[in-house]
């Protein structure tokens, strides 16, 4: 795996926009020869349309692709010595098997090399695959993929998974240098996806092509990739060996997106120490003295012990078998912990915990935005972060407008209280101003640090409660002031928080 | 109840045989009549053959049957090529565009046919294009393509996106990809299209009359012709030849029928 003298192909500062929107934004990724590579993502991360423009469906807005270091971008995907296996199969419903894998090869021109009889001059000539040469080649990849004598079979009249594999012979019988496969397990059902993967694996084993996998599917990843590229928002999050990417991940959300966790939100207190939950920790990673981080813990980390013993203590909330373990959640104070044991334990039950430092990884945080639980009061302002704030809560819904009595009229004419609404507070880091008159702001704290970025520094203003506020200023205050922060109304972006599914 | 139940059920097969008596006792009518040697409906007569003697034989009747049939395969096999290309270009067109044209292409499906004659006729005297065979086709080309348009477009809808990107990935040109997966996957479209064509160029009166040659016929400008002067020598081989075309028509209806049947029970 090592050296990257072997790369296949590579992505270098990809961007791709459909109309006016970025789907891909500066992509960067290189893939070595004979790896098998999984981009995971949500829906809408840009995994597929990455896939599509190293297919050459779609072709990106700006920026390279190479293949053996060669320029593929603007090439045509007939072009490309590249084959996909589409989410839906795509087989041709009105060829049989034997006609649907034969397609690719049927096209092929291959150059072979003659000598001429009389002068005993060597010559190349381009030429179709002979009848029997591709009879040969479909047989090899229909049992390849466990199918033999599927040959006169009409596409129709196979199931599923058998679909896909006849979608997998017709893509390698090609002997692609890449083999894309686009979500190929997402139409089956478990039993048989699971089987399918250890197939892939072992497809991909034999053969020794590059495989570029996408999915949703975090365990399908975890289980196949040699490599996993992790994606959000059209960007990468994180590329790494599935342990790797499992055990450090790189931010909140590939620890969110990969397996389960509890992420908290945490100060860096210096000297391998890291503060969350309302009590101190020993990690094993090294960040900036008072630094807002975040820090990962696993549910299968989390020790329970007697009350009295633990670092951490609370009640338990709910109780549920899983099978293999039971998924415990604790609540400490404000924060839900998930613990998964082998031993249960009831709820209303008080129990200790103990987080070892191998079990705490602390990760940069990467604020774009401060996001804070809030609650609309009968007055229509919004109370998060310690605070109480004018806002529009017409925003919420709309097309709405505010009765004289302070009911909300949605556009359908529904009248509606919003006292006591859960809504979510999303405040930029560009929309707080401080001042040192600590009534003319709507919520008081104290600066816990300041970091100087380039052109401005970043505060973390932390209230009585510990609630921090991030934001960028100009000017230079010091360590420990006490200011007031004032949030307009129009900067306050409030979303209802929706029921979150089970 | 029973009793109430079978009176309905009985008063609506009635029902059902009044409606049916009132589309096809007139056809019957004139089929009866057209095995009669009386000159007029109504008049007393014997069974004769004499008018589909006279029909076959009359040089004029078999030209205008010629006419028709090859002009309603030239339009359309024309109008399915357009049509199908059309359709396809929509397809594949931006979304402003494809709505657009479609919208386009609907106008002349709803628009009154008289129209679409008058402006024709309008147009070729404007560009002083000579009432020939020419402007029979383009007549019957605008009349067919839109019908071959709509009737191709769903078919492309309902085809799985995939199909022809995975032929482009498995090494075929986009023209390949066209002719290998596209249009085998549209092609009960194209044969709805052209059939539709078919009848449509088959049965025309008011395009064909507004831009056809003065010397050439087909068997509706005759057949209205032949009614509106009131030739009577003609009359009677009209009723031969709609009972004629009549049938032909059924077995066509039955044909496809069975055919398309027989392809339902393949595909379980």
């Amino acid at each position: 795996m090592e050296g990257n003298e072997n790369k296949i192909i590579e992505l270098i500062n990809v961007s791709k926009s459909f109309e006016n929107t970025d789907v891909i934004d500066n992509v960067n990724l290189y893939i070595r020869k004979g790896e098998f590579v999984t981009l995971l993502g949500p829906s809408g991360c840009g995994k597929t349309t990455t896939l599509r423009m190293i297919a050459g469906f779609d072709l990106p807005t700006s920026g390279q692709i190479l293949l053996n270091n060669k320029d593929i971008s603007q090439l045509p995907p007939n072009k490309r010595p590249i084959n996909t296996v589409f989410q839906r199969y795509a087989l041709f419903p009105h060829l049989n098997i034997f006609d649907n894998i034969a397609f690719g090869l049927k096209l092929k021109k291959v150059t072979n090399t003659y000598i001429n009889d009389k002068t005993g001059e060597t010559y190349e000539k381009q030429e179709k695959l002979t009848k029997s040469e591709i009879e040969q080649k479909v047989k090899k990849a229909l049992a390849l993929v466990d199918l033999e004598g599927f040959e006169k079979r009409n596409v129709a009249t196979l199931s599923g998974g058998q679909q896909q594999r006849v979608a997998i012979a017709r893509a390698i019988v090609n002997e692609p240098e890449i083999l894309l496969l686009d979500e190929p397990l997402g139409a089956l059902d478990l039993k048989m996806r699971k089987e399918m993967q250890l197939e892939l694996k072992e497809m991909h084993q034999k053969l020794g092509l590059t495989f570029i996998y996408v999915t949703h599917d975090q365990e399908e990843a975890l289980t196949m990739s040699d490599t996993i590229v992790v994606m959000a928002d059209g960007q990468i999050q994180q590329i790494g060996k599935p342990t790797d990417i499992y055990n450090e991940p790189a931010n909140a959300f590939v620890a969110d997106f990969i397996g389960e966790s509890n992420i908290f939100n945490a100060t860096y207190e210096g000297d391998r120490k890291v503060r969350f939950c309302g009590k101190v920790f020993a990690c094993e990673d090294d960040f900036a003295k008072n630094e807002p981080v975040d820090v990962v813990v696993r549910p299968e980390d989390i020790e329970m012990v007697a009350p009295d013993q633990g670092m951490l203590t609370g009640t338990v909330i709910s109780v549920v078998f899983k099978g293999i373990h039971y998924q415990i959640i604790v609540k400490v104070g404000k924060n839900e912990i998930e613990i998964q044991n082998t031993q249960s334990r009831k709820v209303g039950e008080q129990i200790g915990m103990n987080i070892y430092p191998d079990g705490i990884h602390v990760m940069k945080k990467e604020f774009t935005s401060n996001v804070f639980n809030g609650v609309i009061t009968k007055h229509n302002t919004v109370e998060f972060g310690d605070g109480e704030f004018a806002c529009d809560v017409t925003k919420l819904y709309p097309g709405s407008h505010l009765d004289e009595e302070g009911y909300l009229i949605t556009a359908k004419g529904n009248k509606l209280d919003l006292t006591g609404v859960e809504v979510t507070a999303e405040v930029g880091l560009n929309d707080i101003k401080m001042s040192d008159d600590p009534d003319e702001g709507n919520v008081r704290g104290e600066i816990i640090s300041l970091v100087y970025i380039g052109d401005h520094y970043r505060y973390t203003v932390r209230t009585e409660n510990e609630e921090d506020y991030v934001f960028a200023c100009d000017d230079l205050w010091n360590e420990n002031d006490k200011v007031s922060l004032i949030i307009p109304a129009d900067k306050i972006r409030l979303t209802l928080k929706k029921q979150e599914d089970a | 109840m029973v009793k109430k139940k079978k009176a309905i059920d009985s008063l609506s097969v009635i029902y059902c045989i009044l409606v049916l008596t009132f589309i096809y006792a007139p056809i019957l009518l004139l089929m009866i009549y057209s095995f009669n040697s009386a000159k007029v409906i109504g008049e007393e007569g014997s069974f004769s053959l004499k008018w589909y003697i006279a029909l076959f034989q009359s040089e004029k009747v078999v030209t205008i049957l010629i006419n028709t049939v090859v002009l309603a395969f030239i339009a359309a096999t024309l109008s399915t090529i357009l049509g199908t290309a059309g359709a396809i270009g929509i397809f594949y067109s931006k979304k402003k565009v494809n709505r657009v044209v479609q919208i386009a292409n609907q106008i002349p499906i709803a628009n009154a046919e008289i129209v679409t004659a008058l402006s024709l006729a309008l147009l070729f005297s404007l560009i002083l294009l000579p009432r020939t065979y020419f402007s029979l086709i383009v007549g019957h080309l605008v009349l067919c393509t839109p019908f071959v348009v709509t009737s191709v477009l769903p078919k492309l809808k309902q085809m799985d996106n995939n199909l022809y990107e995975a032929a482009l990935d498995l090494g075929a040109t986009p023209a390949q990809a066209l002719r290998k997966v596209v249009i085998p996957q549209i092609q009960p479209g194209i044969f709805a299209g052209f059939m539709l064509s078919i009848t449509l160029s088959l049965d025309d009166y008011i395009v064909t009359a507004f831009t056809k040659p003065k010397t050439f016929d087909t068997i509706s400008t005759y057949v209205y012709n032949a009614v509106k002067n009131a030739s009577k020598s003609d009359l009677p081989l009209i009723r031969a030849l709609s009972a004629i075309i009549f049938l032909l028509m059924i077995v066509i209806v039955i044909v496809m029928m069975v055919k398309s049947s027989s392809k339902e029970e393949e595909k379980r």
